[in-house]
């Protein structure tokens, strides 16, 4: 009766490691398989230092075809969890060769990490960027 | 020295509990030497000696376990006064090479010192203390583990000051295969401290009862307080193993950025 009950919690424990283990090596895999656009770039982060706040980010089209861009999120470097998402209520549309002001308004960590930011096209396809806070 | 209430009781804690585990040592080496020899008469003195011992011990443990748990909160509580710090990496490089080593101590103490209590909690419950020679040995096999645990706590809140520190960035980088443990648990998916926790108490439930089997196996005496102590740190263990299960869920969700996780 007692060895089945810790042959129990040894399942349990070793189900926990391999779902956790699983679900990390998932979310690593999708972030590595994401399209990233070779002609739109990050070219400006807006902090808010004393709310330690990403604000907003401009994002500049060098290609010859617009983008809608519908959502945007931001993954903490050093974790490699997504700390903040957002999905815009009105896309924003990007017209070839311009640059657009995206708000986004993501808390950062005040005591400093690095972080991706991923702004997500209607295609499926993401604008990469990276910044160090502070 | 950076002075917080944290680190002061941190420190106080472990002052206090060398003090106690120096006199509970003369006591257990004591014992442990008289036990063998002793007439009916020295057995009885030997016996109110031993509880006056467990006693200290049950505090010195007991301390020791709670500042185990301190331990944690006290170096998240020190990230904001460590220029550099992001995570408690930082603070561990302010305290090196003594909070890398307490770090590693600090993660298994409790397995170790549970197996003490549990063992004295059955000998308490039957009349003439079977494990008082046991007990008291065990005591002393403990004591460098117990002395460097605190010696370590001592040296670390003592010399951690606020220099400027490189973090965690400068070892986990996105090429890294695992993420920073301390920024992944502590900071963006804290549900996984209830995992950790919930599965580190069942390991350490189960690790117990296993110490117990042990001896009541070999003490007659023991065999029926025993049993029934195994029943209660097995079905105990189930619990927080069922808690830890549960948790798991809502930590994976976090992790893969589910709606509701993330802000």
């Amino acid at each position: 009766m007692l060895p089945r009950r810790t042959f129990i919690i040894l399942v349990l424990l070793a189900v926990a490691v391999v779902a956790s283990v699983l679900a990390y090596s998932f979310l690593r895999s999708q972030e590595s398989a994401i399209a990233i656009e070779p002609s739109m770039n990050i070219t400006h982060y807006e902090l808010n230092r004393k709310t330690s706040e990403l604000v907003s980010v401009n994002i500049t089209n060098f290609s010859n075809s617009s983008a809608t861009l519908v959502s945007a999120k931001m993954v903490k470097i050093q974790s490699g969890i997504a700390v903040s998402s957002s999905t815009f209520q009105s896309p924003f549309s990007l017209a070839a060769n311009s640059t657009i002001r995206v708000p986004l308004n993501f808390k950062l960590d005040p005591e400093g990490a690095d972080y991706f930011i991923y702004i997500y096209t209607s295609k499926g396809t993401a604008i990469k960027g990276s910044i160090s806070y502070p | 020295m950076i002075w917080t209430a944290l680190t002061t009781v941190m420190l106080v804690l472990g002052v206090f509990g060398l003090a106690l585990t120096f006199y509970a040592a003369t006591k257990a080496l004591g014992i442990t030497k008289k036990i063998a020899k002793a007439g009916m008469e020295e057995k009885y003195s030997l016996e109110k000696d031993y509880y006056l011992l467990s006693t200290v011990v049950w505090v010195i443990l007991l301390s020791r376990i709670v500042a185990s748990g301190m331990f944690w909160v006290t170096n998240e509580s020190l990230i904001p006064l460590i220029p550099g710090a992001m995570c408690q990496f930082g603070v561990s490089q302010a305290g090196s090479p003594y909070s890398w080593i307490d770090t590693g101590l600090k993660l298994f103490v409790l397995f170790a010192y549970g197996i003490w209590l549990s063992l004295d909690l059955i000998n308490r419950r039957v009349k003439g203390a079977p494990l008082l020679s046991t007990l008291s040995k065990i005591f002393l096999v403990l004591l460098p583990l117990l002395l460097l645990d605190t010696i370590l706590d001592v040296a670390f809140y003592y010399t951690v000051t606020p220099v400027v520190v490189p973090c965690c960035r400068t070892v986990f980088t996105a090429e890294s295969p695992v993420p920073c443990p301390y920024c992944f648990v502590f900071h963006d998916a804290p549900m996984f401290l209830v995992v950790i926790v919930s599965y580190g108490l069942s390991i350490a439930l189960v690790l117990w009862s296993l110490a117990v089997r042990h001896y009541s196996l070999k003490n007659k005496e023991l065999e029926g307080v025993g049993m029934d102590a195994i029943r209660k740190l097995v079905l105990l263990a189930l619990g927080f193993a069922i808690l830890g299960t549960i948790a798991v869920i809502p930590a994976i969700l976090q992790v893969l950025g589910a709606p509701g996780f993330v802000h």
